[in-house]
């Protein structure tokens, strides 16, 4: 004893002291019980259930953690460029009209548009209305060149449920406001149908008579106006 | 012998150092239950589970 060191010594003891306390205590590191449901955390739906076994078998309890504020941070990037799209296809839409100078989107509906005077034919839009004459005119029409439209049709349906005439005179402007009556009677709505009829009443020239009453059980209505082969049949929901 | 007998003080006196050390974290740091270390992380099931 009388021979030792004691600074030697004094190491030693330090020595032991300092190994033992940094191999026995360490900082907690936050843990997570870790179940077969942080594969949810990991945000990974393409991966099929053995990889997502795997996944969880392999995540640590911290991993699983930094794992799910992860993903929390990916669903909150994920939804502020969801917002920035949903910002620039608005911004689109408000150039677009801007560009086709639009005053007034389905004026008559659907299929319809309103642009300013003079101005190209809007996209996805080539069929011309003329509100004087209650016409519409396709490109086959001689006078579609000269026409100024009043409104834009993206189709001749559409024309005809507003309530124009072909430009050849070929079609009703009656059969798209009974067409859309006869949409109604899917619906099962007879007094609305009763109620458009009763609009040809006193828009039409002549005199329109329901030749057939069964509006409540047959869903057949037939309109007459009068003229004998201009029947109209309007074919409900069963038809 | 006097050399091996140094050696082993110096090792008498590691392992000293390492009971000491022993002691310290036996007092500091106090045992605790799953239900206690769980409550003590408000959330982690959660985050778990998640």
């Amino acid at each position: 004893m009388r021979d030792v060191n004691w600074w030697l010594m004094a190491l030693a003891f330090l020595l032991g002291l300092l190994l033992t306390l940094a191999l026995t205590i360490r900082k907690v590191t936050r843990e997570v019980p870790v179940t077969r449901t942080v594969s949810a955390a990991v945000a990974t739906p393409h991966l099929d259930k053995p990889d997502l076994g795997k996944v969880a078998g392999a995540v640590t309890a911290t991993g699983a953690a930094a794992v799910a504020a992860s993903a929390a941070r990916l669903h909150s990037v994920a939804d502020k460029v969801e917002q920035k799209v949903v910002r620039v296809e608005e911004h689109v839409t408000r150039v677009d009209e801007k560009v086709e100078h639009v005053l007034e989107r389905e004026p008559y509906g659907t299929g319809s548009i309103r642009v300013s005077a003079r101005t190209a034919a809007p996209v996805g839009y080539t069929i011309k209305g003329d509100k004087d004459t209650g016409r519409y005119f396709t490109l086959d029409s001689p006078d579609y060149q000269a026409i100024e439209a009043e409104v834009w049709f993206a189709n001749e349906e559409s024309a005809a449920k507003a309530g124009f005439l072909r430009w050849d005179g070929t079609g009703d402007r009656r059969v798209g406001l009974i067409s859309a009556a006869a949409q109604t009677v899917v619906t099962e709505e007879h007094a609305v149908v009763e109620t458009v009829i009763t609009e040809l009443h006193s828009t039409a020239d002549s005199s329109l008579v329901i030749v057939d009453d069964g509006i409540a059980e047959a869903r057949t209505v037939i309109v007459d106006d009068g003229i004998p082969d201009t029947t109209i049949r309007i074919i409900g929901a069963e038809d | 012998m006097g050399f091996l007998s140094q050696w082993l003080w110096y090792l008498a006196a590691f392992l000293v150092g390492s009971a000491v050390a022993w002691v310290i974290a036996l007092l500091t740091v106090h045992r605790t239950s799953e239900a206690e270390a769980i409550a003590d992380l408000p959330g982690s099931r959660e985050i778990g589970a998640r």
